[in-house]
């Protein structure tokens, strides 16, 4: 018993050095990563590529699913974007309530028809509308069949190389995609670019803009406010910067239509059809020898509503990470394969070994301590400073992640709000980590259990009212 | 031998020392938070202060350049008035002038931002080619011709980078003689989008088409520098260059010209745009090209360029060409020829491409 009691701690404790090794040296690595990226946006001014000829079309390809509170705000954030050529595909996958009404009134849809560019199985098409109001608005209805259907439906339905993948309850900042197709323009073997998701909780939209940006009201989406600014500081710019990015937001990614048709475009019977695309992505072209860049770039920002409940929550974060663990063990072929250079070499093993399956090592760590303190095994000062190093260290990356904020694009400009960020990243550290922690047990459960439903959140639209 | 442990931690140290490693740790990463805090709050603090002048720095300066565009102010009154420690913020305030006007009025935001100019020049000289970039993006939008001679030295920049911005600068304030060099520094961008490129090559103007034609024409060149060429006199409407592309695309140039299939279909968007009916059974046998782009591009042509004479050979396309794209952009051409019958007859079959024909006729006769 000590024997098996004393391995247990040799490997919570080699994982809990090993994962936040990796997250401090992601940190230092974003650190510097942020400080160039400074200089590259001091060089890229969006309103002189506004006036040049260069910006290829583009399509925005929202899929919505019964998104009536939300979907007419994003929709006139989409179409005020600053752009000079591009269209608008909203996807209605099936919704059940006054979805495609609000939008058939609001944008006075007319039926029509467009031909298909590609055959990506999807469910079938019930019509296609045109707005009178605005020409480059269309909306595919279609029968219901998830959001990877409906995203395929959209690529089916699209006419230019590059198109954004984002949600229908979603808005996009005025230079949201001048700022994306960047990577594209640069290097032509860029195939997919993901940009940052804030959390619009809270913030004051008014015709579809994000006008007065404002900490949500409720503790449960003011802590994925922390959550959010450290996944895409370090999960995503960190990354980027050691060119191994594997995950783009399904909320706002552009990639080149070509590519996602030859690897056969979302999968339907993944959860996280984004993950998987990506993934899938650079597996394909690794395989081919193909010379290709997937990126993320942080100034091109895009605003959600973040779930506010702990069911919603909970399911949410249950589906994410059904769908990593569902990801990894697609593509586990990668896994420390020197076939797929960094990405195989470094961010799958992070992403298979620490963020999918250590979560199970993160909770029975959890019980191993409460065992061990019970036992007597763990005397109480060692416990309590175990615990103390490990508030620590998630405090500090929390920190760190709203110093780089601050650094970078100090969006949160009352100080109130700074202040309430840097209180959060004290209190994440106390239950909100531990039910993240149990959500993705479960997640991990659901899957073995192979649970495939997507879950339900309720939104609550956006708040329109003045600031 | 291994000791007989009552405590799995005491493998590592005596159970205080242990004690203490972790408290000590502890309180250095607390430390380090703190740390974090008072960067995130000092940052808030420094971008609240940097973000109030600036507004109010902007306004009036905003105010003033007005006046100095409208004529009621000298550029040296203003300039004059310009703390030299907010040099950088006056250039930045400058900026979105810089990229909407044009003549007079744009000489006028050069002699507002000279004299802070040879500051930013001397940063083309920094060990770090972000900031070399961001000098060179700053005179070319900001300088005159004046600053070409520095710019000029920058295409040979160790880094793509700054050589990418060093086109798009020194295309602006360059004149035609710089086309030459442009185009000799262009294999080093061959990753960049061409029409990326070609969209600052168009600022060398119309005196740079001659070059262009030339080197659009030169089968020594890259076939990269070609489709910028062709791109370039596309954006420059330069209808000269439209008897070179047919030139090259001429019956006894067929086989040459399939060995560079992206610069052939540069050449049938640029027929496409700017040529005429005559060319039309030259861009007929680009329908029957191996790559499917260039099929497609020549279908497109054909939409602008063909006759009814095309319905047969458009036609052939939407049945039986193995592309979606080529059948699309054939079926297309069909309709703005006015030939409308072939897609009419294929509505009516059972055939693979009878939806396409429909859904286009419904959009049509909407």
């Amino acid at each position: 018993m000590n024997a098996l009691l004393q391995w247990t701690t040799y490997v919570l404790i080699g994982y809990f050095v090993v994962l936040n090794g990796g997250y401090v040296f992601m940190s230092i690595i974003t650190f510097w990563g942020v400080v160039r990226y400074r200089y590259v946006l001091d060089a890229y001014n969006p309103e002189e590529a506004l006036a040049s000829e260069s910006l290829p079309s583009i399509t925005l390809i929202a899929p919505t699913y019964n998104e009536e509170s939300t979907c007419v705000a994003s929709i006139r954030a989409f179409l005020n974007v600053d752009y000079p050529n591009f269209e608008v595909l909203v996807v209605n996958d099936g919704s059940t309530d006054a979805t495609l009404e609000r939008l058939r009134n609001t944008f006075k849809l007319q039926p029509t028809s467009r031909p298909p560019t590609s055959d990506l199985p999807t469910e079938s098409i019930r019509q296609v509308y045109r707005s009178r109001t605005h020409p480059d608005l269309w909306v595919i209805d279609k029968e219901n069949g998830g959001k990877a259907d409906a995203l395929n439906a959209g690529v089916n339905f699209c006419e230019t190389s590059f198109f954004c993948a984002m949600d229908a309850d979603t808005i996009v900042e005025r230079e949201g995609l001048i700022r994306i197709v960047r990577p594209f323009l640069e290097n032509t073997s860029t195939v997919a670019v993901g940009g940052i998701i804030r959390v619009a909780n809270g913030c004051t939209i008014q015709s579809g803009r994000v006008q007065n940006v404002s900490m949500p009201q409720r503790l449960l989406s003011k802590l994925q406010v922390v959550e959010y600014l450290r996944a895409f500081f370090f999960g995503r710019l960190g990354w980027d910067t050691l060119g191994a990015m594997v995950i783009i937001s399904g909320a706002f990614g552009m990639f080149r239509r070509e590519t996602v048709v030859e690897v056969g475009g979302y999968e339907t019977d993944s959860v996280t059809e984004d993950l998987e695309l990506v993934l899938r992505m650079h597996r394909w072209l690794r395989e081919r020898g193909e010379e290709y860049r997937v990126r993320f770039i942080p100034d091109p920002v895009a605003w959600t509503e973040v779930p506010s409940t702990l069911s919603g929550l909970g399911s949410q974060r249950d589906r994410w990470h059904r769908g990593m663990v569902d990801s990894m063990i697609r593509h586990q072929r990668m896994l420390l394969n020197p076939r797929y250079g960094r990405v195989g070499l470094l961010a799958y093993p992070f992403f298979y070994f620490l963020e999918t399956f250590g979560v199970i090592l993160e909770f029975l760590g959890y019980a191993w301590f409460v065992v061990a303190l019970a036992t007597g095994t763990l005397s109480a000062p060692i416990a309590l400073a175990f615990f103390l190093v490990a508030f620590a260290l998630g405090m500090a990356l929390s920190l760190s992640a709203v110093a780089m904020e601050e650094l970078s694009f100090h969006r949160y400009q009352k100080t109130s709000d700074l202040l309430q960020l840097l209180l959060l990243s004290i209190l994440d550290n106390f239950g909100y980590r531990q039910l993240n922690a149990w959500w993705r047990i479960k997640g991990l459960w659901s899957y073995l259990r192979s649970k495939e439903e997507w879950g339900t959140i309720e939104r609550t639209g956006f708040n329109t009212s003045n600031a | 031998m291994r000791p007989n442990l009552s405590s799995p931690f005491e493998v590592f140290s005596p159970a205080s020392d242990l004690i203490a490693t972790l408290i000590l740790g502890s309180g250095a990463l607390m430390l380090l938070s703190v740390c974090f805090a008072a960067f995130a709050l000092g940052s808030h603090v420094w971008s609240r202060y940097q973000t109030r002048v600036w507004k109010r720095q902007k306004e009036d300066w905003d105010a003033q350049i007005v006046t100095v565009l409208a004529g009621d102010l000298r550029p040296q009154t203003l300039t004059d008035t310009v703390p030299k420690k907010y040099y950088g913020s006056f250039l930045e305030a400058l900026m979105p002038y810089a990229t909407v006007v044009d003549g007079a009025e744009k000489q006028i935001i050069q002699a507002l931002a000279a004299p802070f100019l040879p500051r930013v020049k001397a940063n083309l000289s920094s060990r770090r080619s972000l900031v070399r970039a961001r000098a060179v993006q700053r005179l070319g939008l900001l300088g005159g011709p004046e600053q070409a001679a520095a710019l000029r030295q920058m295409l040979d920049d160790s880094s793509p980078r700054v050589v990418e911005r060093t086109v798009h600068s020194l295309a602006r304030v360059g004149g035609a003689a710089d086309a030459e060099r442009l185009l000799d520094c262009l294999p080093r961008l061959a990753h960049v989008d061409p029409r990326h490129l070609s969209s600052s090559l168009v600022h060398l103007g119309e005196a740079a088409a001659p070059t262009m034609r030339a080197a659009m024409a030169d089968d020594e060149r890259p076939p990269f520098v070609r489709i910028c060429c062709a791109e370039t006199l596309r954006e420059l409407r330069d209808t000269a260059s439209v008897a070179a592309a047919a030139w090259l695309l001429e019956d006894a140039k067929f086989r040459d010209m399939l060995q560079f299939p992206k610069v052939t279909a540069s050449l049938l968007r640029l027929l496409k745009h700017l040529g005429k009916g005559v060319h039309g059974p030259l861009i007929r046998a680009y329908c029957h090209a191996p790559a499917s782009f260039v099929r497609l591009h020549a279908a497109r042509a054909l939409g602008q360029l063909g006759t009814p004479e095309d319905e047969v050979l458009l036609g052939a396309l939407v049945y039986g060409d193995e592309s979606r794209w080529v059948a699309l952009g054939a079926a297309r051409s069909l309709i703005e020829i006015g030939s409308i019958t072939p897609l009419r007859k294929l509505r009516t079959l059972d055939h693979p491409r009878a939806a396409l024909a429909s859904d286009l006729l419904l959009s049509f006769d909407q």
